[in-house]
């Protein structure tokens, strides 16, 4: 039998095992080919296009401050998604968690303003966790104890979210000492008391989060007593410090990071996420193995929420300090393709969500610059997910595996009918 | 046959008399006609008098802006048939008459509209505009950024930043003189406005118009606002149009944007089974969408608003901030042709009262509250 050189070995296992990143990786490539096509149609450079992109996403402090805003609610969406995804629970309702969560952020920031900072952002970051869970209680119990569909089920939580937050966000937020728009003293309700908006003015939208609420920025943090006696009389510190995007630069893409070890943590390496995979794969096998497949559900379900429900609270408290009608479109939905192209995969969801997040931030200076417009970017998006999905169907790994373990067996075969007939013939 | 001349002469006097009483009154339409010449040739003089007091500060305007760049954020297409058209028609009025060049990004999500304005001042615009309250935020923190860049911001009554000017309607006008033909035009006392969302300064349209209803005695009139939920759904603008036909409601004011052909369909479909609705525009003429049943109604120019920002800045010859809360006064909003769709004595009440108000001012109309604040 032949032996395999080392280098060999290395190449011939990567090529097997890489497939779950190569195939993302190919179908973005093959995505961003064909819309270059479109582009070339429209009657412009692709390169110049792509080259604006890139330089949107990337190309100065501002461009990376804006990607790295964009990105961070896609990558709490995408790892619910692909969490519940592996657990078996196909969470939809990410945005009605997402906006659900972020109303509990919000609620929690106005309604308790003069806690400090250290009290008041992680209480506020657990209200928007705890009501993203909250919130897919009701399809995690139908899913898990009745049965019932969860894609139909969240999906419809999805638009009780978004209309409770459209009538919420009209409501007077009544507190002590308020006057309202037109001069008025409020008298105290209940249904005042849960309402978000800023009643001090006429439209609907919450008032702007007390200072103290706001997730620190890079910026926060390095003026700092430490880094200040540390760096404080350098140049580059002190042009770092003057840079306005440094501060739009929040701790939130970095709890985005601690997530997704996190999640990468519980799903493989913990047995609630081996339960939790082995239910996803096949349930009635998973009950053989004496897995509770409805707790295992029901706990998936209540992770996946939570996830979306911290993607609103990350938002809020971290980029738009309040929330209008409209505040963040499609962030949740945007989960599932985040966690496809991703390949349901904690380290998969968060590049992912890179690449979208980096998607929508270079777009706007391609359009500006290019005059390509925007919607080529969906395309990319879209195409990038037909590709991918498409590139799973064909598992060049298992292929090469399989052609690999067949050789192998033949050579043993023929060496083991050698040796026969050596052994016949002494 | 004295008797008899005398009754002959008598007969051609009173034959004379009768005929001179029976004849149009000529003289006395040399007069008219020397008055209304008179007139048009003093309206003339003033409109000559008017232009040359305005050609100045316009044509330094327009040699200040020829050649600048102004972007916009907006948050529809600009084919909705409403509001982003409206924005539009300002860029497009601002290229063509100013010379600027004009650059816009449709369907600015309001996360985007930060690093959308970002973009704009790093490509050079000298004017960001942002079509709408929801953009407030975002335009107050790039406008910090760029002291040097002048920032309009549409549907904005109040701010403070040195170089973002506010520009919002004198909201109520329009809801009263709307108002006041809902209330006659209709016969089965039940009407409403189609709104895309409900918003303070839109709800205080119909507020205006019930308070017109009730100055003409007619308080037993319905008028109702009916939020469809989106701007962007004629479907469902449509549905819901038809549902209130079906409860009897037969005049509509189109408030919806991209949803106005939804509720345009609807009274096709319910005038085509025979019940008498008619349409109000609202924010422009869109008596092309139904020639035979869509009154001109109610305009707002947003394009007027853009120019004047664009104007004051000019102006100026450097960014400038203020609040620029405007109405019929300003010419930023009109009453449009009625196109014969309305009983002819309403329409000429609903114009009297019109042209008595341009002319009067408030005391026109004690009833009517104007709101520069929503």
């Amino acid at each position: 039998m032949k032996t395999e050189s080392k280098l060999r070995t290395i190449w011939r296992e990567y090529l097997e095992r890489s497939f779950t990143i190569t195939i993302p990786v190919l179908a973005i490539l093959s995505a961003f080919a064909i819309s270059g096509l479109i582009i070339l149609a429209w009657g412009s450079s692709p390169f110049a296009a792509y080259g604006a992109l890139f330089s949107g996403a990337f190309g100065s402090p501002a461009a990376i401050a804006t990607t790295l805003q964009r990105m961070t609610p896609l990558i709490f969406t995408g790892l619910a998604v692909a969490y519940g995804y592996r657990g078996g629970f196909f969470n939809i309702g990410a945005e009605g968690q997402l906006y659900m969560g972020a109303i509990a952020s919000v609620w929690c920031a106005i309604t308790f303003p003069t806690l400090p900072s250290i009290v008041l952002i992680p209480l506020c970051v657990l209200a928007s966790a705890f009501m993203g869970m909250m919130w897919v209680l009701l399809p995690a119990y139908l899913k898990s104890r009745r049965g019932i569909n969860e894609v139909l089920t969240t999906l419809l939580m999805n638009y009780i979210a978004i209309q409770y937050f459209e009538w919420l966000v009209r409501v007077d937020h009544i507190q002590e000492g308020i006057t309202l728009f037109g001069g008025e003293i409020p008298k105290w309700t209940f249904i005042n008391w849960i309402g978000i908006k800023d009643a001090t003015q006429p439209h609907p939208k919450t008032a702007l989060l007390v200072e103290t609420s706001f997730m620190p920025s890079l910026k926060s943090l390095f003026e700092g007593k430490l880094f200040t006696s540390l760096f404080g009389g350098t140049a580059f510190y002190q042009e770092l410090l003057s840079t306005p995007a440094f501060g739009r630069i929040t701790l939130a893409p970095f709890l985005g990071l601690l997530a997704v070890i996190l999640i990468y943590f519980i799903m493989f390496k913990t047995t609630t996420g081996y339960r939790s995979r082995a239910v996803g794969i096949n349930p009635e096998a998973a009950r053989f193995m004496g897995i509770n497949v409805k707790n295992t559900l029901f706990t998936t379900a209540l992770i996946s929420g939570t996830l979306a429900g911290l993607a609103g609270g990350m938002e809020v408290l971290g980029t738009q300090h309040r929330m209008i009608p409209n505040f963040l479109v499609n962030a949740g939905f945007d989960g599932i393709p985040v966690a496809l192209i991703g390949q349901l995969h904690p380290v998969g969801a968060f590049l992912s969500a890179t690449f979208f997040g980096a998607l929508r931030a270079g777009a706007n200076k391609m359009q500006v610059i290019t005059s390509v417009p925007v919607a080529v970017v969906y395309i990319i998006q879209s195409l990038a997910i037909v590709f991918a999905i498409s590139g799973t169907t064909v598992d060049i790994g298992s292929t090469l595996k399989k052609k690999r373990i067949a050789r192998e067996t033949d050579e043993k075969k023929k060496l083991m009918a050698v040796e026969g007939e050596v052994s016949n013939a002494s | 046959m004295k008797k008899t001349i005398v009754v002959l002469v008598s007969l051609v006097v009173l034959a004379m008399l009768m005929i001179s009483a029976c004849a149009p009154a000529a003289p006395e339409k040399v007069v008219e006609t020397v008055v209304v010449e008179k007139e048009v040739e003093k309206v003339v003089e003033k409109t000559v008098v008017v232009e040359e007091k305005a050609e100045d500060p316009l044509a330094a305007a327009k040699a200040f802006l020829a050649g600048k760049k102004i972007c916009s954020v907006l948050p529809g297409p600009v084919n909705d048939a409403g509001w982003t058209t409206q924005a539009y028609n300002g860029l497009v009025n601002l290229r063509d008459n100013f010379g600027m060049e004009i650059l816009y990004r449709e369907e600015t999500k309001v996360e985007e509209a930060e690093a959308v304005m970002r973009e704009f001042a790093e490509a050079g615009c000298a004017i960001i505009h942002a079509h709408g309250f929801e953009y407030a935020d975002q335009i107050d923190a790039v406008a910090a950024e760029y002291p040097d860049i002048q920032f309009l911001q549409t549907s904005r009554c109040f701010g403070k930043e040195p170089n973002v000017i506010g520009h919002c309607y004198s909201t109520g006008e329009g809801g009263y003189f709307i108002g006041m033909m809902m209330a006659q035009v209709t016969k089965t006392k039940k009407t409403a406005w189609i709104v895309g969302t409900s918003y303070p300064n839109l709800d205080w349209q119909p507020e205006m118009a019930r308070q017109a209803a009730k100055d003409l005695g007619l308080s037993d009139v319905v008028i109702d606002e009916v939020p469809v939920g989106s701007w962007n759904d004629p479907a469902k603008a449509k549905e819901l149009t038809k549902a209130l036909i079906d409860q009897d409601y037969d005049v509509f004011v189109l408030l919806a944007d991209a949803g106005d052909t939804g509720i345009v369909e609807a009274i096709k479909e319910g005038r085509e089974a025979g019940k008498e609705i008619i349409g109000i525009s609202w924010v422009k003429d869109k008596n092309y969408l139904g020639p035979e049943f869509i009154v001109g109604g109610w305009e707002e120019r947003a394009w007027k608003q853009m120019e004047n920002g664009a104007v004051a800045f000019a102006l100026n010859g450097a960014p400038v901030g203020k609040d620029m809360p405007q109405g019929l006064a300003d010419g930023v909003c009109a009453l449009n042709p009625t196109y014969g769709l309305i009983p002819l004595e309403v329409e000429k009440q609903v114009f009297d009262l019109y042209h008595k108000y341009l002319e009067e001012g408030q005391s026109a109309i004690p009833n009517l509250r104007v709101r520069t604040d929503l």
